[in-house]
């Protein structure tokens, strides 16, 4: 009985710090993701090109193999040109354009490189001055 | 006049003895023992992922709101608020009062040590009373830590180049007892800071200008910031007027050195 309650705890803390663990990996590729989106300088870049820029970063923050399949395992959404107060709901009021990228990750594939994190991740970051 | 209290004091011992010897139900003994056990650890877990996932997540957002405004000359308060908001809302995603204390540090030319432009903890999230005593919380460790490195006068002070103005950013937050199993084993402050240069070396940035609370809570927060935030270099100012100082105050040194 003894043993088994220090299996089970030890299961529990080990189990705690790898969900702590990939839920922190998640929110870095996805502040990773919009770091590297906001320095994209070009003046209207495609909705793809963008995505393209976060899988890179992604792949790069998490060390992932060049294999990766972003479209399959991940769904990125990228919004560009926010004001801080229209990052809630992705959508600027009218007449307002700001400078703000957000990048929003969410699992959508089963991929256990990604760890066991379950949930979405958000990332913030300021745009470089385009061209 | 059989039963006599001598006997009661024999038979207690023997039936003490007749307890240790049985060994019918240990097993339901130790498990209740052992459940408790696991229950106890398997809160502590708990309650340390809720930790170490907002100790991490405060440092992303100082890292993100120091990005934002470091790249502001005159940063708006109402952007700074709601970007603060969606951070505390995406980033934390737990229960918890959060505050921001933003401030500008300028190294003006010379071996004078360095300055505090301005200072703002006007982004408080959560109950006033809280919040309140979270800024001064936060501020005091600033005090003796990134303040004492920076600003001190001691040979071993951290310099910057001449003229450049840093931008710090100090989150601090407390979990609150929504949200955790246990609630006072694992309830510390999250403290944390993030610094970076002002991107405009040419302008530094001014203090955040907010717009004014509404009218029925004028008082409280008037109150509220007259006691959470001291004047910077010790001179009794308002907070509007010093939202307009940095920019002049630097005008002033520049003119000086």
């Amino acid at each position: 009985m003894s043993i088994a309650i220090l299996v089970i705890g030890c299961g529990g803390l080990m189990a705690v710090a790898h969900a702590a663990y990939s839920d922190d990996r998640l929110a870095r590729a996805a502040r990773a993701a919009a770091r590297a989106v906001a320095f994209v300088t070009e003046a209207s870049p495609t909705k793809a090109a963008l995505t393209s820029v976060a899988c890179g970063a992604i792949k790069r923050e998490l060390q992932l193999e060049a294999d990766f399949d972003c479209a399959t395992e991940l769904t990125i959404t990228v919004a560009t040109d926010l004001v801080p107060a229209a990052l809630a709901t992705g959508t600027n009021p009218d007449g307002e354009s700001g400078d703000v990228v957000l990048v929003r990750i969410e699992r959508s594939g089963t991929s256990s490189v990604l760890g066991n994190s379950g949930g979405d991740a958000v990332g913030v970051a300021r745009r470089e001055p385009t061209d | 006049m059989a039963t006599s209290p001598p006997s009661l004091f024999r038979r207690v011992p023997r039936l003490l003895s007749g307890l240790a010897r049985d060994e019918r139900g240990s097993a339901a003994m130790e498990l209740g023992i052992g459940a408790v056990a696991v229950l106890v650890v398997a809160a502590a877990a708990f309650d340390l992922y809720s930790l170490v996932k907002a100790d991490t997540a405060t440092a992303r957002i100082a890292a993100t709101m120091a990005d934002y405004v470091s790249r502001e000359t005159a940063p708006d308060g109402e952007e700074i608020e709601a970007l603060g908001q969606f951070l505390y809302e995406q980033e934390l995603r737990a229960p918890a009062t959060l505050v921001y204390v933003v401030s500008a540090v300028h190294e003006p030319p010379g071996s004078d040590p360095a300055v505090t432009l301005w200072n703002d903890d006007t982004v408080r999230l959560g109950e006033a009373e809280a919040t309140t005593a979270l800024v001064q919380e936060c501020k005091a460790r600033g005090q003796a830590g990134w303040q004492t490195a920076l600003l001190g006068t001691g040979t071993d002070r951290l310099t910057l180049q001449a003229d450049e103005v840093v931008v710090v950013v100090e989150v601090c937050a407390k979990l609150l007892r929504q949200g955790r199993l246990s609630s006072d084993v694992l309830n510390g402050t999250i403290y944390r800071l993030h610094a970076l240069p002002a991107r405009d070396t040419a302008q530094p940035p001014a203090a955040p200008v907010h717009a004014p609370p509404p009218a029925e809570q004028i008082g409280a927060t008037s109150a509220e910031r007259a006691n959470t935030m001291p004047a910077v270099d010790g001179e009794a100012e308002d907070a509007p007027s010093r939202a307009a100082a940095g920019p002049e105050r630097l005008a002033a040194m520049e003119s000086t050195a």
